[in-house]
């Protein structure tokens, strides 16, 4: 388990570094994801891409696959993949606060 | 008399699920009374040393009935079912069974991580990732779209009746990673195979084997037999997966399961194929430093469970589309996890995952390979994770990325 301290809030993280609480999530919480990633600043585009991520999970409880990802952000795959450095899978839904991923990623 | 110890009397111990459970188990090796405390099975676990659990504690306490503390200890999920234990074990004792039994003998909603709930979509839509039958497909054509732009040729149906293999797929695949599907269209072209893209039960993992959901591990293998036979085809061809394949074979003998198909996994093709000439390779594609990790499931726990293993394939194959293989050590059914086996990758326990990793890491690096060939998609993202954790500068791979980008294709 560990903490980020976002604005005075405390953000509980499991070990795996994901939220605890899917709601704790904001833009703040994602940047300071992001810098454990290495992704040094985060665009517009990623928070478009995060945020439908996020709706996606409120809805189906599960990440959507990047096929829906690309057309609903209206980005290429190539981008998706340059964004999240490889890895959109993993990565992203750490950086959206998804609680966990499911399968082998 | 001043007593400082009772004795147990082991007869006399009452509510003992998990040992009922494993003196029903029909094979003689899952009774653990054969244990002779060598402690053979705590020096081979990665795990050992990480906390006061290893291997061998765990016998003994099922044998003295402290199950409860067995079945509610976090050492049973962050054990990887590696099952180095139990191969190595002089009575040939089956550790991996009891940690099985162990796991489904916890509530389901206190299964840590993950893989319970990716059990559970597996069992609700077939997949691991609740991937619709329209968005699997759509993605399973958007891909051969883009290939046919450079083979035209390149087509395959869906669901196509008495063609020669059933192809399964890991869910990670369309969910995330589409352009791997592209490197399996590629290589099933050139052998020339008559081939089809399922439209349902297309998922080539078994989560519930993880998790300890023994009725999902059943009903999911049930719901694949019954679409191969409805289809008529004689052989799986199974994704590069170690615990998908073991949990197939395997669950088929557990749960008196008898289909009129085989099931191959895709490193055996790939070396049949290549055997037959069927495939042309040019390995000057591949000039990388390549090594191989032999995954636990299709390696070491195949040989125990007597189905065929892929360790002299996998290599054949690399031989032959690389220009610079070299082995780790030890390999094959010597070699260590991955470091995220037995649904350890999704189970939450990093800290764990890294320490027995460290292992894996320093394998890797004797090997001065820049790339790691992984046959199995769970043992390709753990190398990642302590690749990174590591700050390593190697990369995992498939087996198929390797075999694609060698192939010589008109």
């Amino acid at each position: 388990m560990s903490y980020l301290n976002i604005k005075g809030k405390t953000v509980e993280m499991n070990d795996e570094g994901f939220l605890v609480e899917f709601d704790q999530w904001s833009p703040e919480v994602a940047e300071s994801l992001a810098a454990q990633e290495e992704i040094p600043e985060l665009t517009d585009e990623h928070l478009r891409v995060l945020q439908t991520i996020r709706d996606y999970y409120r809805e189906f409880q599960v990440a959507p696959m990047v096929h829906l990802l690309v057309k609903e952000c209206g980005i290429t795959f190539r981008d998706l993949h340059n964004l999240f450095h490889k890895q959109p899978g993993k990565r992203a839904a750490r950086l959206a606060g998804l609680p966990e991923t499911t399968g082998c990623v | 008399m001043s007593t400082i110890a009772t004795p147990i009397k082991l007869s006399e111990i009452e509510n003992t699920p998990l040992r009922d459970l494993l003196g029903q188990d029909t094979c003689w090796q899952a009774d653990l009374n054969y244990c002779m405390s060598c402690g053979k099975c705590l020096s081979v676990c990665p795990l050992h040393g990480y906390s006061e659990w290893d291997p061998r504690r765990v016998v003994k306490m099922v044998m003295l009935g402290l199950e409860e503390e067995v079945i509610n200890a976090d050492f049973i999920y962050q054990c990887t079912t590696c099952e180095r234990c139990s191969y190595v074990c002089p009575m040939g004792v089956k550790i991996g069974n009891m940690i099985t039994r162990a796991r489904s003998l916890r509530d389901r909603d206190q299964v840590p991580g993950g893989s319970q709930k990716t059990a559970d979509l597996h069992r609700s839509t077939g997949n691991n990732m609740q991937i619709s039958t329209e968005d699997w497909l759509d993605t399973v054509d958007w891909m051969k779209e883009e290939v046919q732009d450079d083979y035209p040729d390149l087509d395959f149906p869906i669901d196509l009746k008495g063609a020669d293999y059933f192809v399964t797929i890991n869910s990670k695949l369309p969910q995330y990673y589409p352009m791997d599907l592209q490197c399996i269209y590629k290589v099933f072209h050139a052998a020339g195979v008559s081939w089809t893209m399922p439209s349902t039960w297309w998922e080539g993992t078994n989560y519930a084997m993880f998790s300890g959901d023994l009725d999902t591990w059943e009903y999911t293998l049930r719901q694949q037999v019954k679409r191969v036979e409805e289809l008529g085809i004689k052989r799986i061809a199974y994704t590069e997966c170690g615990h998908g394949y073991y949990a197939t074979l395997a669950g088929y003998e557990r749960f008196g399961i008898e289909p009129n198909f085989e099931v191959v996994h895709k490193a055996n093709l790939y070396a049949q194929w290549l055997r037959e000439g069927r495939i042309e390779v040019d390995p000057s594609r591949n000039p990388q430093r390549v090594t191989l990790h032999d995954p636990c499931n299709a390696g070491r726990k195949a040989i125990m469970g007597g189905y065929p293993d892929i360790l002299d394939d996998s290599r054949y194959v690399l031989e032959r589309v690389c220009e610079n293989f070299v082995e780790m050590w030890p390999n094959r059914e010597y070699n260590y996890c991955c470091s995220g086996g037995g649904g350890a990758l999704i189970s939450g326990f990093k800290k764990a995952r890294n320490y027995y990793g460290k292992m894996k890491v320093d394998q890797i690096d004797r090997t001065g390979a820049d790339l790691v060939c992984t046959p199995c998609v769970n043992c390709h993202d753990a190398i990642e994770d302590i690749g990174k954790e590591y700050e390593r500068p190697w990369k995992p791979i498939h087996l198929w990325g390797l075999l694609a980008n060698a192939l010589v294709l008109d």
